[in-house]
């Protein structure tokens, strides 16, 4: 029995954490609104709503402190929802700091830590917000306690409501003090007792006993009401016509557009949620990974499938049989694909979920650094898989603060150089075939890269030759280096040392690249890069002598023709200089040993063996760049990753295999090993660059 | 007896129906919002309705003034079940004719006596 009861306790408490964490995740982004949407009645009510019920909720199960601290902010939004009070920014910051609150409260009870938390700073700011002549509490003297409330006066006859309509009609009903009297009391009592006659007459006179109890019931109900602080008088004439207040316009998408045009309108997020709840399952990421590992199989299966048929047509042209084989093979080919998608799109999250936090961060750190930041959000609905998104979430939300912190200038540093006074910072999220690409762009002092050099020499992080020789683009990526930090001055927010590199290693898991781009004066662009998925990529098939293997598409960033006049040799190892920049350059044939065939007359054998005829695909990771060279490239694919197994282990340069239409296993190449591998290399190439 | 249990949140429905299937009711229909209620009142054949006040589209109040002013469903049993106690919305509750009106926190004990007092021999 009381395991059955501990149960529903506990699917109680899960209800409950749940519902509050989806509260709270649109709550912040809500409040953000208000503050520039002060007459939006619709927002107001959206917000109230939600201390509301987590007030209720916490209230049953017991969170106290989640009770009180959500009934102090409804007591504020109930005010402005009757323009007793207007929405402000210190209203807004009080309200943030009980979302933080809620927060961490939360946790707590996630983790089953009752410890209390001292929130009474915030909650001396409710209440002065709340009550701003401070008035003295005098509460308890005109509560009517059910000992004080005189015997009920006998109610009138059933069918004849009139006591309703009496304290309807009665304009001084209600408007003596803060609390009803207990004359007040009863009439309400009896008043209820009526409506119960009026709607079922047969039941209740039948019963007398009940007839005495239920009033007394709600005489009971209305003086226990917990209402500590005073009411304002203006109660019932002012009240009863708001019951019709029309409703406000529909809520204005606070989405801002912005010159480039590139805008996709985003659908009311409040409204899409609302349809949601009534629409979605919750369902174990455990099961939606085994449903991508057997997609992934359905892909291998269905290659193979296409490649058998081809072969046979190939075979037994005209065959009506055959043809018939070829047309269920391209709808299975079909269906295959749409399902996959299908799978992956259950996996999928919008970027929002990262995106809704910017404009917390950048409104404190604008406030924190007196500066005056406009933040734009562009394709909030790009989504992408949430492992991605996990992992994505660190990464951006400490460059959101490093732009706030270190590129946006104050108003007054851009004043003297010719610029608005507020900045600009733009997230922008958006699809590029099997890629995403996420931008974060300000319009701040840009970075210097000769600083950045002498930062580094400083440090000891590169060489003097590295100092002379390197380019603007290389520099910019030494804010990717551990321990390098330009902050002049160490700030709470930035310059703490694990700043960019904890970025760079974070996109390096993604398989993502990432590149920044910066002009003095006008501003800084980090782009990063990312595959949609990791199960399932994208792969550039090339050939190396007689053997296969697969980039993922993601990692390349162009492929070019060799062309001799653009590769040196630096200290015996090849670099190849593309517009001006130089890459390290690993002869694939060479790193992989790979067997050259009989057949294959194109490459010569031996050390003097041409680069003629042969390409080079750049491929890139987080950073750093570099060059292979192979002998052809057979065309995009998509490949289903498969790890090597425990027999085989780890071999380098080798990230996972994947099994070809015709049934052959090919290597899928460990970008971030050949990179790593490469980088000693890369050390020299400075030195030789002019 | 076939209860309606009307709430936005799916905790406070889940706190409700726990009582009421603790009292032995256990024919319990639930719905977010008042529209949704409305809808459900349409179709079935409901015998009380439990609902919250403060709920997105349609509250409990303008629910109740719509369960009122129809002519199959006008003298349903409203009890309605909210955080709010102050002299405005008592008022409101009473020209809405709830038949009774319950604060949240409350007990599966008080929950019982409410309906008890509006349906005796329920």
């Amino acid at each position: 029995m009381s395991g059955a009861l501990d149960n529903e306790m506990k699917e109680l408490l899960d209800s409950f954490l749940i519902e509050t964490q989806e509260i709270l995740d649109t709550l912040d982004q809500d409040l953000m609104q208000l503050e520039s949407q002060a007459e939006n009645f619709d927002l107001l009510n959206s917000v109230f709503r939600s201390f509301h019920t987590i007030k209720g909720t916490s209230s049953f199960m017991g969170f106290e402190q989640i009770t009180e601290i959500t009934h102090h902010a409804e007591d504020i939004l109930n005010k402005l929802r009757k323009a007793e009070l207007k929405v402000n920014a210190e209203i807004v910051d009080a309200l943030l700091e009980v979302y933080d609150w809620l927060k961490m409260l939360l946790k707590k009870a996630q983790a089953g830590d009752l410890e209390p938390v001292d929130y009474s700073k915030t909650m001396d700011k409710l209440t002065k917000i709340g009550h701003p002549d401070a008035a003295p509490k005098v509460v308890a003297a005109a509560v009517a306690t059910p000992s004080t409330v005189p015997d009920a006066p006998a109610p009138p006859p059933a069918g004849s409501p009139t006591l309703v309509d009496s304290i309807l009609n009665d304009k001084t009903f209600g408007t003596q003090g803060d609390y009803f009297t207990d004359d007040e009391l009863s009439m309400i009592a009896n008043a209820f007792a009526e409506i119960n006659r009026t709607m079922q007459p047969s039941v209740v006179t039948s019963n007398p006993a009940t007839e005495i109890s239920e009033p007394l019931a709600v005489v009971e109900e209305i003086s226990s009401i917990p209402a500590p602080e005073p009411v304002k008088q203006q109660v019932v004439a002012a009240a009863v016509p708001s019951i019709a207040t029309p409703k406000a316009p529909e809520p204005i998408t606070p989405k801002k557009t912005t010159t480039a045009g590139k805008d996709t309108p985003v659908p009311d997020d409040k409204k899409a949620a609302a349809a949601a709840t009534e629409t979605t399952i919750r369902v174990d990421v455990n099961r939606l990974e085994t449903l991508m590992d057997l997609s992934g199989e359905l892909v291998l299966g269905r290659n193979r499938l296409a490649q058998v048929t081809q072969e046979l047509m190939q075979r037994y042209e005209n065959h009506d049989f055959l043809r018939e084989l070829q047309e269920t093979s391209s709808t299975i080919d079909f269906i295959t694909t749409e399902l996959q998608s299908a799978i992956m799109k259950t996996r999928m999250v919008p970027i929002s979920k990262i995106f809704q936090k910017a404009p917390r961060i950048v409104r404190d750190l604008s406030k924190e650094f007196g500066k005056d930041i406009e933040l734009v959000l562009r394709g909030e609905e790009t989504e992408l898989d949430r492992g991605i998104i996990e992992e994505l979430n660190d990464p951006l939300v400490h460059m959101i603060r490093n732009s706030c912190d270190h590129g946006i200038e104050h108003p007054g540093e851009r004043e003297k150089t010719g610029k608005i006074n507020k900045g600009t910072l733009i997230l922008d999220a958006q699809h590029e075939g099997n890629h995403i690409v996420v931008s974060i762009i300000d319009d701040g002092k840009g970075i210097d890269p000769e600083m950045l050099k002498r930062k580094a020499l400083e440090k000891g992080l590169i060489t003097n030759e590295q100092f002379q020789t390197m380019t603007d683009r290389d520099a910019f990526s030494l804010i990717f280096m551990p321990g390098f930090s330009t902050a002049e001055k160490v700030t709470s927010v930035s310059g703490r040392g694990v700043g960019m590199d904890v970025v760079r290693t974070n996109i390096q898991k993604l398989k993502g690249i990432i590149e920044v781009d910066s002009k003095i004066g006008a501003g800084t662009t980090f782009t990063i890069k990312l595959p949609l998925t990791l199960a399932i990529i994208q792969g550039l098939l090339v050939r190396v002598h007689s053997e296969i293997y697969a980039l993922p598409l993601s990692a390349v960033v162009e492929v070019v023709n060799t062309d001799l006049n653009q590769i040196y040799s630096v200290n015996q190892n090849e670099v190849i200089r593309i517009r001006n920049q130089v890459f390290p350059l690993i002869r694939m044939d060479k790193v992989l040993k790979t067997p050259v065939a009989d057949t294959d007359k194109s490459v010569k054998v031996g050390a003097e063996d041409t680069l003629e005829n042969r390409y080079v695909v750049v491929v890139g990771l987080a950073d750093k760049r570099l060059g292979l060279v192979v002998d052809e490239l057979l065309g995009q694919k998509e490949i289903v990753i498969k790890s090597l197994g425990e027999y085989l282990g780890h071999i380098r340069g080798m990230s996972g295999s994947t099994i070809l239409g015709d049934g052959r296993v090919i290597m899928i190449l460990d970008i971030e090993e050949l990179i790593q591998a490469a980088h000693t290399i890369t050390a020299s190439v400075w030195q030789q660059q002019g | 007896m076939k209860f309606l249990v009307v709430d936005d949140s799916p905790t406070m429905r889940r706190i409700v129906i726990n009582a009421l299937h603790s009292f032995g009711y256990n024919d319990v229909v639930e719905a977010s919002d008042g529209q949704d209620a409305l809808a459900i009142l349409y179709t079935e054949k409901i015998d009380f309705v439990i609902t919250d006040w403060n709920m997105p589209n349609m509250n409990g109040l303008e629910l109740t003034k719509a369960i009122r002013n129809d002519a199959t469903f006008g003298t349903l049993p409203v009890l309605m079940v909210t955080t709010r106690g102050i002299k405005e919305d008592i008022v409101q509750a009473l020209q809405a004719k709830v038949n009774n009106y319950i604060v949240k926190p409350f007990t599966p004990a008080v929950l019982k006596e409410k309906i008890q007092a509006i349906v005796p021999n329920a």
